[in-house]
C-alpha cells in the first residue's frame, strides 16, 4: 500500500469511528438518566433562503508548491429549510503564490522540479443539507442568526497544461445572517480528484457573500417544541 | 487619480450599506429579545472549568511528509470568555510525502538527516470564545456549541527519524508563536468534542546538524479532540 493510500485509509477509518461514536452518545444520554429539562428548540428559522448567488474569496493551503487565493462564484437554488442545490460553483485560482520549494530544490539538491501543474480552474456542482438552524450570540451581546450546512458533489479541476480532472467533493460550512436578503457563509471543502490514475486532493476555505434573491418573508413564528 | 478617488468612494459607500445592513439587522434582533420570553438565547447551560482533552491530530503542511498524531490538553477556563490552554502536547507520525520519495529516488547521495519533521509540538494559549450558540438539529436536538480564537506561544521539536530509533544528531528545536480558531460542541455538561485549527510560525529555530534557512517556517495542525469538564 502506497503511503498516500495508506494514510486515506487512515483518514476514512478515523471519520467512521468518529461518526459511529456520534451516534452513541446520545443513547448513552439518554441512558445515563439526566434530566436537562424540557427542550425546546429555537425559533422556527427566521430567514428563508430562495435563489442565492454569491461571491467568495477562498484560499487553497495544502499543495506543496503553490498556496493560491481563489475567487468563486456560486449560484444555489434552495427547494426548503433542509435542502438545497448548489446549481453551479466556479473557481478561478486568481493568485498561485510560490512557495519557494522549487527554487529549494534546486539549491539544495539541483533538482528541477517539473511535474508541479498548476490550478487554474474548478467547477463543481452540490447537493447542500441543511440539519442544523439556531443563532449564537457573541460576548453575549449580539444575536446572530446562522445555520450549519453540508455539502457533497461532483466536479472537474482543470490545470494549466489544459487537462480537466474529474473531481468530487465533500465540505461543511456556516451562514451568518445579516438580513433576509444578505448573509455570509464560511465553508470548509475537500476535493478529490482523479489525476492519470493518480489521486490527489485539494482542501478549500472559502468566506462568501450571499444574496438571496426573492426572498420571502421574514418568519416571526414561534417557538417549536420537540423532544420527548 | 480620478479613478482611484471613484474606487475609494465606491469602497466608502460599500461599507456603509453594509453597516446600515447590520445596524439595521440588530435592530430587529432586539425584537426579538422582546418577545421572547428565554431572551436572545438562554444563559450558557454549559460551563467549563478545568477541561482535559485528548485527541488526533494531522499535520499536512509539510511537503515532505504528513504528519498523524495524538495529543493531550489542560485547558483553564476563568468565564464564559477567557480561558488559558495551559499545555497542548502532542506526538506526530509522519508519513513520506511522494515528494520526498521522488526527491532520494532522484538522487540517492540525499541524506535523510536533511528532512526534519515536527515529531512532538506544545502549545500555550489563550482562548477567546466569541460566539455561544445552540442550533436545532432537523427540529429534534439542540446542540450547544461555541466559536473560540486561539493565540500563544509554541514549541515543536523536529527530528528527521522516528524517535525510537533515538537518532536526535539533527534534532531542531524550534520556538514561536501560534494562532487559530476552533469549534466545541457538548453533548452534555461533562463531554464536548472541539475542532481545532491551527499555524504556527517559527521565530527562533535552534538547530543541530544541518543548517539551513531555507525550510518553510510554519507548521499547521487540524485537530479533533474528545474533552472532559472536570
Amino acid at each position: 500500500m502506497s503511503p498516500v493510500t495508506k494514510g486515506k485509509s487512515r483518514y476514512i477509518l478515523a471519520l467512521v469511528v468518529f461518526l459511529g461514536w456520534l451516534e452513541v452518545c446520545p443513547a448513552y444520554a439518554e441512558q445515563s438518566g439526566q434530566d436537562y429539562g424540557k427542550v425546546y428548540a429555537i425559533q422556527e428559522k427566521p430567514f428563508i433562503m430562495n435563489h442565492e448567488i454569491s461571491l467568495s474569496m477562498a484560499f487553497l493551503p495544502l499543495d506543496a508548491f503553490y498556496k493560491y487565493m481563489v475567487v468563486s462564484g456560486h449560484y444555489t437554488a434552495h427547494f426548503d429549510d433542509f435542502w438545497a442545490w448548489e446549481v453551479v460553483h466556479l473557481s478561478w485560482a486568481t493568485l498561485a503564490l510560490d512557495t519557494g520549494l522549487k527554487k529549494e530544490l534546486n539549491d539544495r539538491w539541483g533538482i528541477t522540479a517539473m511535474d508541479t501543474p498548476r490550478l487554474e480552474y474548478f467547477l463543481d456542482s452540490n447537493l447542500m443539507i441543511k440539519p442544523l438552524t439556531g443563532k449564537m450570540v457573541l460576548f453575549d451581546d449580539w444575536l446572530i442568526n446562522m445555520e450549519s450546512f453540508v455539502l457533497v458533489g461532483l466536479g472537474a479541476q482543470r490545470f494549466e497544461s489544459g487537462a480537466w480532472y474529474p473531481a468530487m467533493d465533500a465540505g461543511i460550512g456556516m451562514r451568518v445572517f445579516m438580513s433576509n436578503t444578505l448573509s455570509i457563509r464560511v465553508e470548509a471543502r475537500e476535493y478529490v480528484y482523479m489525476a492519470d490514475s493518480k489521486v490527489d486532493s485539494v482542501l478549500y476555505f472559502g468566506a462568501s457573500l450571499c444574496y438571496n434573491a426573492f426572498a420571502g418573508e421574514q418568519r416571526l413564528g414561534e417557538r417549536l417544541e420537540v423532544g420527548p | 487619480m480620478r479613478s482611484s478617488t471613484r474606487l475609494a468612494a465606491g469602497v466608502v459607500m460599500l461599507i456603509g450599506w453594509l453597516g446600515s445592513l447590520v445596524t439595521a439587522s440588530a435592530e430587529d434582533q432586539d425584537t426579538y429579545r422582546e418577545e421572547s420570553a428565554y431572551g436572545p438565547i438562554q444563559e450558557h447551560i454549559y460551563k467549563m472549568d478545568h477541561e482535559i482533552s485528548i485527541g488526533w491530530a494531522y499535520l499536512p503542511l509539510d511537503p515532505y511528509y504528513k504528519g498523524y498524531g495524538a495529543q493531550l490538553a489542560y485547558t483553564i477556563h476563568f468565564n464564559p470568555f477567557i480561558a488559558l490552554e495551559l499545555f497542548r502536547v502532542g506526538w506526530s507520525y509522519n508519513v513520506d510525502t511522494e515528494l520526498k520519495t521522488k526527491i532520494i529516488d532522484t538522487a540517492p547521495e540525499v541524506s535523510l538527516a536533511e528532512f526534519p519533521a515536527v515529531v512532538f509540538f506544545e502549545n500555550t494559549n489563550l482562548l477567546f470564545k466569541l460566539f455561544y450558540g445552540k442550533q436545532s438539529f432537523t427540529n429534534r436536538t439542540v446542540v450547544h456549541f461555541e466559536i473560540f480564537a486561539t493565540l500563544g506561544a509554541a514549541f515543536l521539536f523536529r527530528n528527521p527519524y522516528p524517535i525510537w530509533e533515538g537518532d536526535l544528531d539533527n534534532a531542531r528545536y524550534e520556538f514561536g508563536v501560534n494562532g487559530g480558531f476552533g469549534v466545541r460542541f457538548w453533548f452534555n455538561p461533562t463531554w464536548s468534542i472541539r475542532i481545532d485549527l491551527r499555524d504556527t510560525v517559527t521565530l527562533l529555530s535552534l538547530n543541530q546538524g544541518v543548517d539551513d534557512e531555507s525550510w518553510l517556517d510554519n507548521s499547521a495542525m487540524i485537530g479533533l479532540s474528545l474533552a472532559f469538564n472536570l
